[in-house]
């Protein structure tokens, strides 16, 4: 199989599940855009002069990845379940099933930024350009979310009761958000969710130029090296667990 | 690497969980070697192995040890419908299908149309699946599946479905395959259907190879071992080599109502001895309507030592319609062939009456009768 054929089975694979999800109704799409509102109009309500950050800076930094991050978790349980048979009675490149959470990730990311950026225009215009800081914190958080999908493909598939433990791991995820609200997070807790690191220094030195006051100089580097590891081990599990999928 | 498909040593075991190591060996030592263009039936009971090892072959799971060489492209029908979803429409799980497939998008976009008349499904293909009836989904992913243009072709019981019709037609479109030069593999109970289908057979038994060489030996030895457990034995000491209508398509007849048929059998026997020859006519439920044997007649019928061929004329007297034809021989007690469901016919012509369902309302079967007026006159 070529590139081109490759890219294509993706694309049939996540429009499929795209149709089914919220190309069925109308609803399914509005309940997509509701999401990133109610939580941005949840924090409109109770910001308080004391918050130290504001809406925006929770939003770009906090909810963004909070958002794209559940969304991979629970859209790797999801293919788990929705492809087992798929998996047991078709032949098709394994690693369509890694990306595939990956790449419907992304498109709820994407729609959050586009609602994060109808809401700037009106409210923060001057705080546009900050949206240019999404790029590189994206790119280096790519390693840890491949790798965090592989793994949870691989185990989910192996131990598909371990579903019942997502809302904890989704839990784990949101307490990072808690963290950029000014504290600094423990050097175990980053090895549990990297992502915390770059949210708190992203945050952190964007709203208060306070990076020197991080516990971690180095922390979006920490976590960087982090999300690599994540990607190595979930590479080389899921390249072990790959040819038996169809076994479990 | 010789042949289109080679297995070496091939093996694969299923362990009941990761802390407990039972194993169960569903393949065990294969060798195989398959040629381009050839068809090779796969038998044997539940749980010998069959399916395990066309999901092999198909790259679908991956083997404990030995090897799998293979060359060309392959389209494996595991299940016909594997990765349909229900609320999508058959036209979205088409497209779908057909990339996982390994068709290209421009290639389905020219042939679409072929495959939805060839499923009889244009008229409901944008409805979602979840409304199909289980055969129209099937219907559904068979002509999918057999319009993607491969070198290797497996098929897993995806013949047991649909009406005797729509597997008539599943034959023919595995015959066209065939004769492109398309390697065929087909795992299926029906042992008739690998007689038909293909020149060689595999047989399993728990895993391990019983058998392997041309379909018709495999099949006798296979067929022998299930004599001695259940069913009636198959003696083969005398076999229907050919069969077909005279003069006509050689396996499907069209036929006028009120028109005779000619059928032509080639047996084969292996002494001098009486048989008795039976066919049964079925509808397409598989009812048998009627019953043909030359015992009813009381007529002789003597096989010679080897080949020989018999004609049978008959007037089947049917309403318009699709029927099949199975034909068995049979010594004293002994069944000697038995063959289901290996002809077609249709029935053209008028209904008689006008009734909007002549089948429920006037029986299948026409007679010829006369109604004789006795009025007096006064």
């Amino acid at each position: 199989m070529n590139l081109k054929q490759y890219l294509q089975m993706l694309a049939a694979f996540w429009r499929r599940e795209w149709l089914v999800r919220y190309g069925q109704s109308f609803g399914g799409l509005v309940f997509l855009l509701a999401n990133p509102a109610l939580m941005l109009g949840l924090k409109w309500v109770n910001r308080t002069p004391e918050t130290p950050l504001s809406s925006y800076h929770f939003f770009l930094f906090g909810l963004m990845w909070w958002l794209f991050l559940s969304s991979l978790i629970t859209n790797a349980a999801a293919v788990v379940s929705s492809h087992a048979d798929l998996v047991r009675k078709n032949a098709f490149p394994r690693s369509i099933l890694v990306l595939l959470p990956l790449c419907l990730a992304l498109v709820d990311w994407g729609l959050g930024v586009l609602l994060f950026l109808f809401f700037d225009l009106f409210y923060f215009p001057e705080l546009l350009p900050q949206v240019a800081n999404l790029l590189p914190l994206f790119f280096m958080l790519l390693p840890f979310a491949f790798g965090l999908s592989a793994l949870l493909i691989s185990i989910l598939f192996r131990f598909p009761k371990l579903r019942y433990a997502i809302p904890f791991l989704l839990i784990l995820v949101f307490i990072s958000c808690q963290f950029f609200q000014g504290g600094n997070p423990s050097e175990v807790y980053i090895w549990l969710n990297p992502v915390a690191g770059f949210m708190t220094y992203e945050g952190l030195y964007l709203k208060f130029h306070l990076a020197k006051h991080c516990i971690y100089p180095s922390l979006p580097h920490l976590s960087l090296g982090i999300g690599l590891v994540y990607w190595v081990v979930g590479f080389l599990l899921f390249r072990f667990v790959s040819p038996r999928l169809a076994d479990f | 690497m010789q042949g289109i498909l080679q297995l070496q040593k091939l093996s694969k075991c299923y362990t009941q969980s990761w802390w407990k190591k039972e194993e169960k060996w569903a393949v065990k030592d294969l060798d195989l070697t398959i040629q381009q263009g050839e068809s090779w039936g796969i038998i044997g009971r539940n749980g010998a192995g069959k399916s395990t090892l066309l999901k092999l072959i198909g790259g679908i799971t991956a083997p404990s040890s030995g090897q799998i060489f293979r060359r060309g492209t392959l389209a494996s029908l595991i299940e016909l419908g594997a990765g349909f979803h229900s609320d999508l429409s058959g036209m979205e799980n088409l497209r779908f299908n057909a990339t996982l497939l390994g068709m290209g998008r421009g290639d389905f976009e020219r042939r679409k149309d072929e495959i939805i008349a060839f499923a009889g499904l244009e008229e409901v293909i944008y409805h979602p699946i979840r409304t199909y009836s289980s055969g129209m989904t099937m219907r559904l992913g068979f002509s999918m599946a057999a319009h993607v243009e491969t070198d290797l072709v497996l098929l897993d019981e995806v013949l047991a479905v649909g009406d005797s019709f729509f597997q008539q037609k599943c034959t023919d479109k595995i015959r066209g395959m065939q004769g492109q030069g398309r390697t065929v593999i087909v795992v299926s109970h029906q042992s008739e259907l690998i007689r038909r289908l293909c020149q060689k057979a595999v047989w399993l038994e728990n895993g391990l190879l019983q058998q392997t060489g041309a379909a018709p030996a495999v099949l006798k030895q296979y067929l022998g071992l299930g004599s001695t457990s259940k069913g009636p034995s198959i003696a083969w000491e005398c076999v229907i080599d050919k069969t077909g209508f005279t003069g006509a398509n050689w396996k499907t007849y069209p036929l006028q109502t009120g028109e005779k048929a000619s059928l032509t059998l080639h047996i084969w026997s292996n002494k001098v001895q009486e048989l008795d020859l039976g066919i049964n006519i079925n509808d397409s439920d598989g009812r048998c309507l009627l019953h043909l044997s030359n015992r009813f007649h009381h007529q002789n019928l003597l096989a010679k030592k080897g080949q020989q061929s018999v004609e049978i004329v008959f007037d089947p007297h049917l309403i318009p319609g699709n029927y099949s034809l199975s034909l068995f021989l049979r010594t004293d007690e002994t069944i000697q062939d038995w063959r289901q469901n290996c002809l077609e016919m249709q029935v053209q012509g008028l209904v008689h009456g006008g009734y909007e369902n002549p089948g429920e309302l006037q029986g299948p079967v026409l007679t010829e009768f006369e109604i004789i007026s006795n009025t007096s006159e006064n």
